[in-house]
């Protein structure tokens, strides 16, 4: 359902990290359902569940390096990635899993709001 | 018997500690004796040292370098500084020296977490070498958005298992957290102490944060919960609750996680307040300060002018017995503050994209329809006009007030007006209280929150039957022409994208899947088609104008790559 993004105060808590990454490889893609054409939108649909490894360019806060490549699961959701997709991605821990956090992963705030969000929380 | 030492080095150390004003073997000067034991025919007494002295060197490697100097009259040494010399000696300095004679093996470590002497100079303790210390001050945490995970690090233990800290605003008799973790990522069990030492008396209270806590009425009572990952007040605090209707009053103490007990029942009923006050045992004693009033959702208590039934939010924002997770506040600013536009539209949390998409539409061509359709009634509410299946002789008029269900640190949980303040005073409500007529007319906001069609909707505002286009590579001309057309003669127009399945076309595009869009226009530049469009979000849009306010204009031929179909009315 295409709700608006979280406001990243309420994410930013449970998370670990954020980075600047791109997505180099998708590592394991769970079977997608398919959806009839509908004039309808916001319909309870979902993308299905990824792992994908993130090549990390720029640590925001957090203990990985930048350089690294991060496994990540994108849960079942309101996006899917695909490689080559980039931007900030906030980091979080699903039962000793990374997990991507954020409804629309880097579609869902631009690094100066997690950089402002993470300071303001002394998270570095 | 008096000492004989036979090494001149260790007979020095000797001589200087006992003339010393605190004569000690510490952690620090234990070095010395190590020094003087591993060095040798070999190897100096400066260059064991500057070894032993290394950073990163850990216990074992600091014991193998003085073993392998350790001679069999040094070992003699060594025995009589620990069985006659009298000096004091800090646990890892003796164990060093009980190890070098084969007394006890070396302790790698001096854990667990402990915390020595008081916090006049910071947090110093002891844990395993090289551990890392991470704490949060209890006290303090509730005020902000932290969980109690949300440490910060404060140090790491040294060679010898020491560690000296600080933690920014520590105050006498504050509640600290530590914890320890390894290089592997291992932690320990939590350690929470009271600073000291500080201040001469504690006088700051504990604080408690009203806004995490919510409050629902059902049969026994008003029911108490709040989020338990986040500490709403300090371990040990007391919380006090007094119902302002009855005065009657219900004392808790929080547990060791800032939180209040499960299951916290208080005498009262939808729509009472409750004023709250809290203690940390030392400040407040007698609750005469209060931090704040709660008000239980529901009931009639502070509203002004008639009060109507709400329609029930979404499952998602309900609980299991069907009651709200959220209050409800009266918003009284006004219906229009000026001429309706796209730009004052704003959806809340709430998968309903195709209703506000679908009315910053009609606000774009038809702005006096928005007007026409909502009317402040003279008790305070509001009558709202739709139309059944869009046909104009089947009016359906819905009754709704200035109840808008509320996030616990401000604003409307669901649509929302942009473009100034969103405070229950000010607040312009057109947007709001349709969105709040339609949930009331469909049968709650869960009703309307699941999905829909932005066309429907259009009809149902203005009273004209509804059609669509697929929209396909190809149709660029056609659809450019039919946008053009409409909303030259004042239809509204919108658009809706792919379904989830197709949700990777639109990562890092700035259009997301399974959305609505409103359509603003068309527009042609340098021989290039564009049409103009609007995210309900009034944020997150294709390209980068530098304002993100939902409003971006895209080439038609990206407009049928991304969209599925458009919305228009007959």
């Amino acid at each position: 359902m295409a709700l608006p993004p979280e406001p990243i105060e309420e994410v930013l808590p449970e998370a670990d990290g954020a980075v600047l990454a791109v997505v180099s490889r998708i590592v394991e893609q769970a079977p997608q359902q398919q959806y009839e054409r509908t004039l309808e939108t916001s319909a309870p649909q979902k993308a299905a569940r990824q792992v994908v490894e993130l090549k990390v360019t720029k640590v925001l806060f957090g203990e990985v390096k930048s350089g690294a490549v991060v496994k990540a699961v994108k849960p079942e959701g309101a996006y899917a990635l695909r490689e080559g997709n980039q931007g900030p991605f906030v980091l979080g821990k699903n039962e000793g899993a990374v997990e991507i956090l954020g409804r629309y992963g880097p579609d869902t705030w631009s690094e100066a709001a997690v950089k402002q969000a993470a300071a303001a929380l002394g998270k570095r | 018997m008096p000492m004989r030492i036979a090494d001149t080095r260790i007979r020095n150390f000797v001589d200087t500690q006992k003339t010393s004003p605190s004569p000690k073997i510490s952690d620090a000067n234990v070095i010395d004796l190590l020094a003087a034991v591993g060095d040798g025919s070999r190897t100096s007494f400066d260059k064991v040292k500057s070894e032993l002295t290394k950073p990163g060197i850990t216990r074992g490697q600091q014991f193998e370098l003085a073993k392998a100097g350790l001679s069999k009259s040094e070992k003699s040494d060594i025995g009589q500084l620990l069985d006659k010399s009298g000096l004091a000696m800090d646990p890892g300095a003796k164990n060093f020296l009980e190890a070098l004679v084969g007394r006890a093996p070396l302790q790698e470590s001096f854990g667990p977490l402990t915390i020595t002497g008081d916090q006049k100079n910071g947090i110093a303790g002891i844990a395993k070498p090289g551990e890392v210390i991470e704490a949060i001050n209890l006290s303090t945490a509730p005020a902000g958005r932290l969980h109690l995970v949300d440490t910060q690090v404060i140090g790491t233990a040294d060679a010898s298992g020491k560690f000296l800290g600080t933690l920014p605003d520590v105050r006498e008799g504050d509640m600290i957290r530590l914890r320890t973790r390894a290089a592997d990522g291992s932690t320990s069990d939590w350690l929470t102490i009271q600073a000291k030492g500080i201040e001469t008396s504690d006088t700051r209270n504990a604080i408690v944060n009203l806004e995490r806590m919510d409050l629902v009425a059902g049969q026994s009572g008003v029911a108490v919960t709040h989020n338990t990952g986040r500490p709403i007040t300090e371990p040990g605090a007391q919380i006090r609750f007094v119902n302002a209707r009855t005065g009657e009053k219900v004392d808790v103490t929080a547990n060791e996680k800032g939180s209040i007990p499960a299951g916290l029942t208080l005498p009262g009923k939808a729509g009472d307040e409750f004023k709250v006050s809290v203690s940390d045992g030392k400040n407040n004693l007698n609750h005469a300060s209060v931090t704040g009033t709660l008000k239980v959702p529901g009931g009639t208590t502070g509203i002004t002018g008639v009060d109507l039934p709400d329609p029930k939010m979404h499952k998602d924002e309900s609980n299991a017995d069907g009651t709200p997770k959220f209050k409800t506040e009266r918003f009284v600013g006004p219906l229009f503050i000026d001429e309706p536009t796209p730009g004052d539209v704003r959806q809340g949390a709430i998968g309903n994209c195709y209703f506000p998409a679908a009315m910053a539409a009609v606000a774009h061509t038809s702005p006096q329809a928005l007007k026409d359709m909502v009317k402040q009634n003279q008790d305070g509410t509001y009558t709202v006009r739709f139309y059944e299946n869009g046909n104009k002789s089947r009016p359906v008029e819905v009754k709704v007030d200035g109840d808008l269900y509320v996030r616990s640190f401000g604003g409307p949980i669901y649509g929302s007006s942009l473009g100034g303040t969103n405070t229950k005073d000010k607040m312009e409500l057109w947007f709001p209280i349709i969105e709040k007529a339609y949930a009331q007319w469909k049968g709650s906001y869960d009703a309307i929150g699941n999905g829909g069609s932005a066309g429907r909707v259009m009809s149902e505002v203005l009273g004209r039957s509804q059609s669509y286009e697929w929209v396909s590579a190809g149709s660029e001309d056609r659809l450019f022409n039919r946008i053009k057309s409409d909303i030259a003669k004042g239809i509204p127009v919108a658009a809706g994208t792919h379904g989830s399945d197709q949700a990777s076309r639109y990562t890092n595009t700035g259009v997301y899947a399974n959305h609505a869009y409103s359509i603003l226009g068309v527009e042609e530049k340098n021989g290039e088609k564009f049409v103009k469009l609007r995210n309900p979000w009034g944020q997150s849009e294709y390209g980068n104008d530098g304002k993100n306010d939902g409003f971006f204009s895209l080439p038609m031929k990206k407009f049928t790559e991304l969209y599925s179909s458009m919305y228009v009315l007959n």
